[in-house]
C-alpha cells in the first residue's frame, strides 16, 4: 500500500496508536528511534536539509520557564510564521523547556531547546521545519522497525536489509516510510537516510515520501541498498509565479500553466519560445521564419485582434520585457509560467489581452558553490525542399511553353550540362555550438547565480550566422533581516553580421545561367542578356555588420514590514537598454554594387525601457482564513529611436561605407518613439480552509498613445474556486487526490497600437526643381483621436484534477472570449484619398476546450514511464466589424467566420478532354484550370463567385511528451499537431515563370494529352486563368511532426562520486526528425514558402555539475 | 542609522519617479511628426504643400511593370501590347474578362487619382484660414494666395480628368479627408457636374498661373489654358475651345521648337527631337514649346524616376543573330527597356518620307554594330558569323504584332523613349531625365480641331500646316481635314506622349479606330470597355450605399 497525501495528513490522529506500539518495541530491541514527517505547509519547494540563510537571519525573542516544548515550539511558530511539523508524542515528552529571554536566531534558538532532547530539527521548506526524532547509535547499526499497527510483530529470525535512500542529488533523504509490500510492516529511514529492516528474500519493500515519486524494490540478497527517490514536481504543492508574486498552486483560481522542465533541457532550443511549443495546451507557437535566427509567433488562445498584435505580453523577473526573445538565453530561465484567463492575466490590464508569459531567472539556492557546465554540439540540414527544376526539366518547360525563348546563354549552359544547382550553392551544413557555464550558490546573507554563455549557430543557408554572448549575475543580498535588495541582470551580444542569399531568387534564379564568371568570382550578371536578372548569391560579397547590445537590469527592494507580520512592500524596478549597429556595402563585384555604383545602408539604434513599479502585498493565514492582498503603482516609459543613411554613388569600393561622405546621394534619416504607462492594480485572495477560494483584481492603465478622452481603462477581474475534494463529503476521495472547481470572468485590454496613431499627419514627400531638392508634404496617415483599447471580456471554467494517488493530474479549461471595440485598420473607400484608418470598433469572439493529462503510467525501481498530453480547440470568428452586420469583403473579414480566411475563387480541378465543349463556352480548352461558378450565371463575378475556402488559423492543437526512464537511461520524445488550417503555397504557380520563362518553378504534375491528371494544368500562359480570372489552388496545412526526441545517460552515482562531481550527464538529441503533411510546399510552419528550408538539427550535450 | 539610510536611497528613487506617475507625462509631443496643423501656416508652409503635391502627381508615370497609367496610351490605334505582364498591357490584349473591376490595377490608379486630389484639396481648404502669413517673395500677400491655391486647383482638375475619362461618373470630393468625415455612402456624380468642377477650378487656375512656371516642373498658364481648350472639346463647345487655345498659341512665351537647339544641336539630328534630349526638356533649358515639364534626377533626394520610357523602348539587347545575341545595352540605345507597348505597324507607317516625326532621329528603325570605342564605356557588341563592325541590322515592321506573334525584340520604337537611363544601371528600368508632358504643339491640334467642328476646315489645315511645316511633312489644303487627319496628325506628332485613349474617347473615335489598326487586342475591344470598370475595393468600401458599376461588367 502505498501513502498517499490524504493519509500523510492523517497521521497524527493515528500516531498514538502506532507510537505506542514502538515504545513497547523499544524496550524490547536493543535501540530505536524513528523519524515522522507529517506534511503541513504553505509553501513548499524542495528539501534542503539544515535549515536556510533566511531561516538563519531571522530572530526570534523568547523566554521559557519550566514550559513545555509544544508550547515552546508554537510561540516560536506564532512569532516566527514558521510552522513546525513534529512527532507530536514524542515532542510532548518534553515538559521541562527553560530559556532566559534573549533575542536570538532561530538556529541557536532551536539549538537550545533541543539541546538535552532526543530530537533534531531540519528545514523542509522556506516556512516549515521538520523535529524528528535522532537516533541514538551509530547509524549504521541502528535498525528502526516500526510496524504501525503492530499487529503482527515481526520475526526476529529474518534476515536483516540495510540500505540508504537518498534523493536525485545524492543526499540521504530522512523520513522515507518503507513498507514490505502486503503488510502493515516497515520502518522509517533516519536522519541521513539510512533503514535497516528484518525482511524475507523476495519480499518487495515500498519506499514513499511526499514529494517524491513512490518507489517498489524486490529484496535481493543484497544487504545494501541503494535506493534513489526522485523528487515528483507535480506532486509537490507547486507554488506557482502568478505576477506580482507567488501561489500556491492549490490556492490557484486562475488559469495558470507552466512549461515543463523538459522541455528546457537537452533539446536544441535557442529561445523560450521553442521550449512553449506545443508544452501547454491553448498556447500556440509557429516557427513563421527558420534560419540560424528563427522566428517563432506566440499566440495564446486564439487571435482576438483582427489588426492588432496578437502576440502575448512577456513578463522577465517581473518586469514587462520589450526586446527579442531571442535575446534572452533558455539556459538561465528556471521557469515559465503562462497566464492564460482574465483573471490571472487581469493583473497586466491592457496588456494582459493575449495572455502573459511569465519568464524567472535562476537563482543560487543554498549549498555549496556549484559550478555547471553545458556544451550542445549541433549539426543542421533541412527538413524539406521544394524540388525545383534542374537544367535538363528547365529547358524543357521553356521549349513546351513558348518554343524559340532559350536564349544564346541558356543554350550553351544547357548544351554544356553544367547547369546551376542555386539550392546547392546556397546551402551548407549547418551546425551550432552552446555553451553555457554557470556558477550558483548561497551563502548566509547572498544568494547568487551567474552564468555566461555562448550560442553560435551557422545556419543552414549559406553566409546565415547568428552569435549570442550572454551573461547573466542574479543576486540577492540581505541588507538588514528585513530588507533585502536583489538584482537580476542580463547582458547580451549578438551579432547577425553576413547576409544569406535571397532565397525567393535561389527558388526562382534560372539553372541555365553561370553563377561564376571565368576568374572564379560570382558573376555579376550571371545571366548575360538579361542584366536586370541579380546573382542570388550576391549577398555573400557584401559587406556586412550587424550587432546588437542589450542589457536588462531588474533590481528590487523588499522590505518585510517589521511590525505587521505578512507585509511587504518591494519596489520592482527594471532597466532595458539597446543599442544595436548595422551597415551594408555592396561593392561593384555584386549585381547591386554594380549598378548602384557601391551603395550602402547604416542604422544606429538604441532603445530605453523604464518601468518602476511599487508593490504593496500582505499575505498571511489566520486559523483557516488565507489572505493575499496585493497593490501595485508604477510606470512605464519607452522611448526609441536610430539613425540612417543610406549613400550610393561610391568613387571606388576600397573604403566602403567610410568614403560615405563622397557618395553622390547620401541620405540621413532619423526616427523617434516614445511612449508611456501609468498603472495602477489591485488584488485580493482569499482562501477558507483550502476549500473555497476567491480572487480579485482591478488594474487601471494609462497610455500616452491613446485620445485625449480615452486614455485611461480599467480591468476588473473575479474568480472563485473550490477545492471540492477537501470536503468531507467529497465522494471519490479514494479516487481522487485533487480536485478543484474553477471559475473566472474579467476584462483584459490589448493596447495594440503605438504611440501618435491619434494623430493625423503628413509624411514627406520631397520634389525637384531643375535637380535641385525641395521639400515638400502630402497627408499620410488619418489619425482617430478617440483611440483606446481593445477590451477582451473572458469566462473561463476550469477544473483541476488529481486522481489515481495523483498518478494522472492535469487539468480541463473551457473558456470563451469576447473581444470588442478592437482596433481596426478599417479599409476605407480609396476616394478619401487615403485606403485606412484605424478605429476601435469590431468584435470578436474565441472560444474553446483546453485538456491536458499527466500521468505517470510506469514507475518500478529501474524503470519509469511518464507521459504527458494536451490538446486545445478553438473556434475564432468575427462577430461585428462596422456595427453595421455587414461583411468587410475588401479586407476578407467576414461576420461570422475566423478572422483569417482564404476568401477566393474555387478551383474545381483542371478541364479533361471530354469537357471541351463546355470549356470553350468559358474561353478556356482541356488543361487549363477549371474554376467554379458558384451561382451558375456562366460568369465569374468576384461579387458572386467567391467563396470562403477554410481558414488560415489551426482548429487543433496538441502536444504529447514522453519520458522514459531506464535505470540511467531516460529518453523523452515530444509530438506536436497542429491540424485545421487551409493556406495557399505561393509555390503552385507558372505564372512566376514570367511571360518569356525567365525564372524557375517547382516541378508539377503538368496536364498533358497523354497524361491528363487532375493536379496541375498544362503548361502554357494562360492556363491558370479562367475568363480572367487567376486560379489560387489552396491545401489543409495540418501536420504531424516529430519535434524532438532526446536520449539522456546520467553517470552513476558511485562512479560520480569518485569523480568528485555532482552529476554528469551526456544526451543526443534530435529535432524535427519527421514530419507527416500533405502539404506540397516548403513546411506547413513557414509563412513564406519561399524562404530559408526548416531545418532538422541532431545534437550531442554534455552537462557537467561539481 | 543603517534603515534610516536604507530608507533614504528609498526616498530618492521615489522622488525621481514622481513626475513618471503625473498623468500629464501621457500627453504626447512628437518632435518629430508634422501635421496640417503646424505645416499650413505661412508660406513656406503652402509651398512645400504644393511641392508634395506635385512630388506626388508623377506616380502617374511610376509603377515599373505595373506602370500606372498605362491605360492611358497602349490598348489604342497607335499603341499596342507586345510584351504582356500583368498590368493593363495584360487588359488591353484579351480584353474580354480580364478587363474586370478585381485588375488591382484600377484600384492602384483610383487610389492615386484620389490621393492627389484630397492633397490639392488638403491645400485648397486651409488656404482659407484666416491665420495664415501669406508673405513672401516678390508677390503681394493676396497673389500668393491666388496662386498656390490656384495651382492645387489645376492639378485637382487634372486629377478628375483622368478620372472622367476612365471612369465617367465618379464621386466629387473637394474637402480635405479627416477620421470625422468617413463616408460609407459615395456616390458617382454625373460626369457633366465633375466636369463643371474641372472648368471653376481651371478658370480659377488660369487667371493666377503665370506664363512661366513658379517653379522649374510646375504647371504653366499655357498648360491650364490648353486644358480648357481640350475640356471645352469634350463639351461641345468648340467656339470656347478655340478661344483658349489661342489665348496659349498668342502667349509671347511660348512657340513651336522649329530650330536645332541645346546640349546635342551640333551632332545630326532634327529641331522636332531636341526637345526630348535629356537636358533639353526645360523652358529655361530652350524649350519653349513646353507647357509643363515633370522634372526628375538621378542621385537626388526627391528626384523619383519615371517608368514610360522603360515601358516602351525597345528589347534589342535580347535579339539574336545566327545564334548570337549581339546587341549590348548603352545609353545611347536608351538602356533596357521591356517593350510591353509598341507602336502599331499603322502609326509606324504614318509618316511620309521626309517627314521629321518618321525619320531615323524619331523612331528606332535599325542598329549598327559597334566595337568597344564607338559603344564605350559599354562592352563591345557580340558580332554574330558573318559580320562585322559598322553593319546595320534593320527592325522589322513587315507583319503586324498580333497574338501569335507577341515578344518581338526586333520592333521599332520611338525614340522618345530612349533618354534618361541611369548610364551605371542599364539594366534597371527606372528613367531620371525631365520629360515634357504638354508642349504647345498640342494646343495647335486642339485648336485645329476646334475649328473643324467649327467648319472652319480652312483655318483648320492652316493651324495643322504650323504643326506640320516644322517637322518638313508636306502643307495640306482644307479638303483634307477630317477628325480622322487630325487624329492621325496627333498620332504623328504625340504617339508616346498623349493621352491618347483619352484622346480617342473624347473624339469617339476609340472603338472604331482601335478595332481598325491595333491588330493584339483591336479585334476584341467592346462597347463596354469604353469605361473602365469601378475597382471593386471602391464599391465594396462604400457599406451604405450601392455604388452602381459601369455597364457591362
Amino acid at each position: 500500500m502505498e501513502l498517499s497525501l490524504t493519509k500523510v495528513a492523517c497521521f497524527p490522529q493515528r500516531w498514538s496508536t502506532a507510537r505506542k506500539h514502538a515504545l513497547i518495541r523499544s524496550a524490547m530491541r536493543i535501540t530505536f528511534a524513528y523519524m515522522v514527517l507529517v506534511w503541513s505547509s504553505i509553501q513548499v519547494m524542495t528539501a534542503n536539509p539544515g535549515i536556510s540563510q533566511e531561516l538563519q537571519q531571522m530572530t526570534v525573542t523568547i523566554s521559557a520557564h519550566q514550559e513545555s516544548l509544544k508550547t515552546v515550539l508554537k510561540r516560536i511558530e506564532e512569532k516566527t510564521g514558521l510552522s513546525f511539523v513534529m512527532p507530536m508524542n514524542e515532542v510532548e515528552t518534553y515538559t521541562d523547556v527553560s530559556l532566559p529571554k534573549m533575542k536570538r536566531d532561530l538556529k541557536s534558538t532551536l539549538d537550545l531547546i533541543l539541546s538535552n532532547t532526543h530530537l533534531g530539527y531540519r528545514q523542509i521548506n522556506k516556512r516549515s521545519i521538520l523535529i524528528y526524532v535522532k537516533e541514538r547509535v551509530d547509524a549504521n547499526k541502528v535498525l528502526l522497525d516500526v510496524s504501525f499497527k503492530g499487529e503482527r510483530p515481526i520475526s526476529l529470525e529474518l534476515p536483516p536489509v540495510k540500505g540508504k535512500v537518498v534523493d536525485e542529488k545524492g543526499e540521504g533523504l530522512p523520513g522515507v516510510n518503507i513498507l514490505i509490500k502486503g503488510t502493515q510492516q516497515g520502518t522509517i529511514s533516519d536522519e541521513n537516510g539510512y533503514f535497516q529492516l528484518n525482511v524475507q528474500e523476495g519480499a518487495t519493500l515500498i519506499f514513499s515520501f511526499v514529494g517524491y515519486i513512490t518507489q517498489e524494490l524486490p529484496v535481493t540478497n543484497s544487504t545494501n541498498l541503494q535506493v534513489v527517490l526522485k523528487s515528483d514536481s507535480k506532486a509537490l504543492e507547486e507554488v506557482i509565479v502568478v505576477g506580482y508574486g507567488t501561489q500556491k498552486k492549490s490556492d490557484l483560481t486562475g488559469t495558470v500553466a507552466s512549461v515543463p522542465q523538459e522541455r528546457f533541457e537537452m533539446i536544441p532550443n535557442v529561445n523560450i519560445a521553442q521550449a512553449i511549443q506545443g508544452a501547454v495546451p491553448g498556447v500556440m507557437v509557429q516557427t513563421t521564419s527558420a534560419g540560424a535566427e528563427p522566428n517563432q509567433a506566440i499566440m495564446i488562445r486564439g487571435r482576438n485582434s483582427i489588426k492588432a498584435d496578437n502576440s502575448p505580453l512577456i513578463i522577465v523577473d517581473g518586469v514587462p520585457y520589450r526586446g527579442n526573445i531571442m535575446d534572452i538565453n533558455p539556459n538561465d530561465v528556471k521557469s515559465i509560467e503562462i497566464l492564460k484567463d482574465a483573471s490571472s492575466a487581469a493583473i497586466y490590464g491592457s496588456r494582459g489581452a493575449n495572455g502573459v508569459i511569465l519568464v524567472t531567472t535562476k537563482q543560487g539556492v543554498k549549498g555549496s558553490l556549484k559550478v555547471s557546465y553545458d556544451v550542445k554540439l549541433a549539426t543542421q540540414s533541412h527538413t524539406n525542399l521544394p524540388k525545383v527544376m534542374n537544367g535538363e526539366e528547365f529547358y524543357q518547360f521553356k521549349e513546351q511553353r513558348r518554343s524559340g525563348l532559350i536564349t544564346q546563354t541558356e543554350r550553351e549552359v544547357y548544351d554544356s550540362g553544367e547547369w546551376v544547382d542555386w539550392y546547392k550553392l546556397s546551402t551548407r551544413k549547418g551546425y551550432s555550438q552552446h555553451h553555457e557555464l554557470s556558477i550558483s550558490g548561497a551563502t548566509d546573507r547572498l544568494k547568487y547565480y551567474l552564468s555566461g554563455g555562448l550560442l553560435d549557430v551557422q545556419g543552414i543557408s549559406i553566409n546565415d550566422n547568428y552569435k549570442r554572448l550572454s551573461g547573466r549575475a542574479n543576486f540577492e543580498m540581505e541588507l538588514t533581516k528585513w530588507m533585502t535588495l536583489g538584482t537580476r541582470t542580463q547582458v547580451s551580444s549578438i551579432n547577425k553580421s553576413g547576409i544569406a542569399p535571397n532565397f525567393e531568387w535561389v527558388y526562382y534564379s534560372n539553372p541555365l545561367v553561370r553563377p561564376y564568371d571565368d576568374n572564379g568570382n560570382l558573376s555579376v550578371f550571371p545571366w548575360p542578356g538579361n542584366q536586370d536578372i541579380s546573382n542570388p548569391l550576391e549577398s555573400i560579397l557584401w559587406e556586412n555588420l550587424d550587432k546588437s547590445f542589450q542589457i536588462i537590469s531588474n533590481n528590487y527592494l523588499s522590505i518585510d514590514f517589521p511590525f505587521v507580520k505578512g507585509l511587504n512592500y518591494k519596489l520592482n524596478t527594471g532597466i532595458r537598454s539597446s543599442f544595436s549597429q548595422m551597415y551594408i556595402y555592396r561593392g561593384r563585384n555584386s549585381t547591386s554594387g554594380f549598378t548602384q555604383n557601391g551603395s550602402m545602408e547604416t542604422n544606429r539604434g538604441g532603445s530605453n525601457n523604464l518601468v518602476v513599479e511599487n508593490v504593496l502585498s500582505y499575505q498571511r493565514a489566520f486559523d483557516k482564513h488565507s489572505v493575499f492582498g496585493t497593490i501595485v503603482y508604477g510606470f512605464e516609459k519607452n522611448e526609441s529611436g536610430d539613425n540612417r543613411l543610406t549613400a550610393r554613388g561610391f568613387p571606388h569600393d576600397f573604403l566602403g561605407i567610410y568614403s560615405a561622405s563622397q557618395a553622390q546621394l547620401i541620405q540621413p534619416s532619423y526616427s523617434y518613439q516614445y511612449s508611456h504607462l501609468i498603472s495602477q492594480m489591485l488584488r485580493l485572495n482569499y482562501a477558507y480552509d483550502s476549500r473555497y477560494l476567491i480572487t480579485l483584481t482591478g488594474r487601471r492603465d494609462g497610455f500616452s498613445g491613446f485620445g485625449a478622452n480615452t486614455k485611461w481603462g480599467i480591468f476588473p477581474s473575479v474568480a472563485l474556486g473550490w477545492n471540492i475534494a477537501n470536503e468531507d463529503f467529497f465522494p471519490a476521495k479514494g479516487l481522487f487526490t485533487e480536485l478543484k472547481i474553477r471559475a473566472s470572468l474579467g476584462l483584459n485590454g490589448n493596447q495594440a497600437v503605438g504611440p501618435y496613431q491619434t494623430i493625423s499627419r503628413l509624411a514627406s514627400r520631397d520634389m525637384v526643381y531643375n535637380r535641385s531638392q525641395v521639400a515638400g508634404y502630402i497627408p499620410s496617415v488619418l489619425g482617430q483621436e478617440d483611440l483606446g483599447w481593445e477590451t477582451s471580456k473572458t469566462y473561463n471554467l476550469g477544473v483541476d484534477y488529481g486522481i489515481l494517488n495523483d498518478r494522472v493530474t492535469g487539468s480541463l479549461n473551457l473558456f470563451q472570449t469576447n473581444t470588442f471595440e478592437l482596433l481596426l485598420d478599417r479599409a476605407i473607400s480609396p476616394v478619401h484619398g487615403l485606403s485606412s484608418i484605424t478605429q476601435n470598433i469590431g468584435k470578436t469572439q474565441n472560444q474553446g476546450i483546453e485538456l491536458s493529462v499527466d500521468s505517470r503510467n510506469i514507475t518500478s525501481n529501474n524503470f519509469t514511464w511518464f507521459s504527458s498530453i494536451n490538446f486545445s480547440l478553438l473556434k475564432n470568428k468575427i462577430v461585428d466589424l462596422y456595427g453595421d452586420g455587414l461583411d468587410d469583403i475588401v479586407n476578407g473579414w467576414f461576420i461570422g467566420q475566423p478572422i483569417l480566411v482564404n476568401y477566393d475563387f474555387e478551383v474545381d480541378g483542371i478541364w479533361q478532354q471530354d469537357e471541351a465543349e463546355e470549356a470553350a463556352k468559358w474561353g478556356s480548352k482541356p488543361g487549363y484550370v477549371k474554376i467554379k461558378d458558384l451561382n451558375k450565371d456562366d460568369k465569374l463575378t468576384a461579387g458572386d463567385d467567391r467563396k470562403i475556402i477554410g481558414q488560415r488559423d489551426p482548429r487543433f492543437l496538441w502536444g504529447f511528451t514522453n519520458t522514459l526512464s531506464y535505470k540511467n537511461f531516460n529518453l523523452n520524445f515530444f509530438i506536436h499537431g497542429v491540424h485545421g488550417s487551409t493556406r495557399t503555397s505561393g509555390l503552385m504557380t507558372d505564372e512566376e515563370t514570367w511571360a518569356e520563362i525567365r525564372r524557375n518553378t517547382i516541378v508539377k504534375d503538368w496536364w498533358t494529352d497523354e497524361n491528363p491528371s487532375n493536379k496541375w494544368v498544362r503548361n502554357e500562359i494562360g492556363a491558370e486563368r479562367m475568363a480572367g480570372i487567376k486560379s489560387t489552388w489552396y491545401e489543409k496545412a495540418d501536420f504531424v511532426r516529430l519535434k524532438d526526441i532526446t536520449l539522456s545517460y546520467d553517470l552513476s552515482r558511485p562512479l560520480i562520486e569518485r569523480l568528485k562531481l555532482d552529476r554528469l550527464r551526456i544526451y543526443i538529441s534530435g529535432r524535427n526528425i519527421f514530419t507527416a503533411t500533405n502539404w506540397t510546399g516548403l513546411d506547413p510552419e513557414l509563412n513564406s514558402q519561399l524562404a530559408t528550408p526548416l531545418q532538422k538539427e541532431f545534437l550531442l550535450g554534455l552537462n557537467i555539475t561539481f | 542609522m543603517k534603515a534610516l539610510r536604507y530608507f533614504s536611497i528609498l526616498i530618492v528613487i521615489h522622488l525621481t519617479s514622481c513626475s513618471d506617475l503625473d498623468p500629464a507625462s501621457l500627453v504626447e509631443a512628437p518632435p518629430h511628426l508634422i501635421t496640417s496643423e503646424t505645416l499650413y501656416k505661412d508660406m513656406a508652409g503652402f509651398e512645400a504643400g504644393l511641392n508634395g503635391l506635385y512630388s506626388l502627381l508623377r506616380d502617374e508615370r511610376t509603377g515599373g511593370n505595373d506602370f500606372m497609367l498605362a491605360n492611358m496610351m497602349v490598348g489604342t490605334d497607335n499603341m499596342v501590347t507586345n510584351y504582356t505582364y500583368l498590368g493593363f498591357e495584360h487588359i488591353a490584349q484579351d480584353w474580354g474578362n480580364i478587363n474586370n473591376p478585381n485588375h488591382l490595377q484600377y484600384l492602384r490608379q483610383f487610389t492615386f487619382l484620389y490621393k492627389v486630389i484630397n492633397t490639392a484639396n488638403t491645400i485648397i481648404n486651409r488656404a482659407e484660414n484666416a491665420q495664415i502669413n501669406w508673405t513672401g517673395g516678390g508677390s503681394s500677400p493676396e497673389q500668393n494666395k491666388n496662386r498656390v491655391v490656384a495651382e492645387a486647383r489645376a492639378i485637382r482638375a487634372w486629377a478628375y480628368r483622368h478620372l472622367t475619362y476612365g471612369w465617367g461618373d465618379v464621386p466629387i470630393s473637394t474637402e480635405e479627408s479627416s477620421s470625422t468625415t468617413i463616408r460609407t455612402d459615395w456616390e458617382r456624380t454625373p460626369v457633366a457636374q465633375v466636369r463643371n468642377l474641372m472648368l471653376e477650378d481651371w478658370e480659377f487656375a488660369e487667371q493666377h498661373i503665370a506664363s512661366e512656371p513658379s517653379q522649374s516642373g510646375r504647371i504653366t498658364k499655357g498648360a491650364v489654358q490648353t486644358f480648357l481648350s481640350e475640356l471645352y472639346l469634350t463639351l461641345n463647345n468648340p467656339e470656347r475651345a478655340l478661344f483658349w487655345a489661342n489665348k496659349a498659341i498668342e502667349d509671347p512665351a511660348y512657340s513651336l521648337i522649329t530650330s536645332r537647339y541645346g546640349t546635342k544641336q551640333g551632332e545630326p539630328g532634327v529641331p522636332f527631337m531636341d526637345m526630348f534630349t535629356e537636358g533639353n526638356e526645360n523652358r529655361h533649358q530652350g524649350n519653349k514649346e513646353a507647357l509643363w515639364v515633370w522634372n526628375y534626377a538621378l542621385n537626388v533626394p526627391g528626384g523619383s524616376y519615371h517608368n514610360l520610357n522603360f515601358f516602351h523602348n525597345g528589347r534589342y539587347f535580347a535579339m539574336q543573330i545566327n545564334g548570337v545575341t549581339p546587341f549590348q545595352l548603352t545609353v545611347e540605345r536608351g538602356g533596357r527597356g521591356v517593350a510591353r507597348m509598341s507602336m502599331t505597324k499603322w502609326a509606324l507607317e504614318l509618316y511620309e518620307p521626309q517627314d521629321d516625326r518618321g525619320s531615323d532621329f524619331a523612331i528606332r528603325k535599325y542598329f549598327v554594330f559597334k566595337d568597344a570605342q564607338q559603344n564605350a564605356p559599354f562592352p563591345a557588341d557580340i558580332l554574330p558569323p558573318g559580320y562585322s563592325y559598322g553593319d546595320t541590322i534593320l527592325l522589322d515592321q513587315t507583319n503586324d504584332i498580333t497574338p501569335g506573334t507577341t515578344l518581338r525584340v526586333d520592333w521599332p520604337y520611338s525614340r522618345k523613349a530612349e533618354a534618361g537611363s541611369n548610364p551605371s544601371d542599364l539594366a534597371g528600368g527606372n528613367r531620371y531625365n525631365d520629360f515634357v508632358y504638354l508642349r504647345l504643339a498640342e494646343t495647335y491640334l486642339l485648336k485645329a480641331e476646334a475649328q473643324l467642328l467649327m467648319g472652319d476646315r480652312a483655318g483648320a489645315a492652316q493651324t495643322l500646316n504650323i504643326v506640320r511645316k516644322r517637322s518638313n511633312a508636306s502643307e495640306i489644303t482644307a479638303d483634307d481635314v477630317t477628325l480622322d487627319f487630325i487624329l492621325d496628325e496627333r498620332s504623328r506628332e504625340l504617339v508616346l506622349e498623349e493621352d491618347r485613349r483619352w484622346t480617342l474617347l473624347r473624339t469617339g473615335k476609340w472603338l472604331e479606330r482601335t478595332r481598325k489598326y491595333n491588330k493584339n487586342g483591336g479585334q476584341l475591344v467592346a462597347e463596354k470597355d469604353q469605361l473602365f470598370p469601378i475597382p471593386q475595393a471602391v464599391i465594396d468600401a462604400n457599406l451604405t450605399q450601392t455604388m452602381p458599376q459601369n455597364p457591362g461588367y
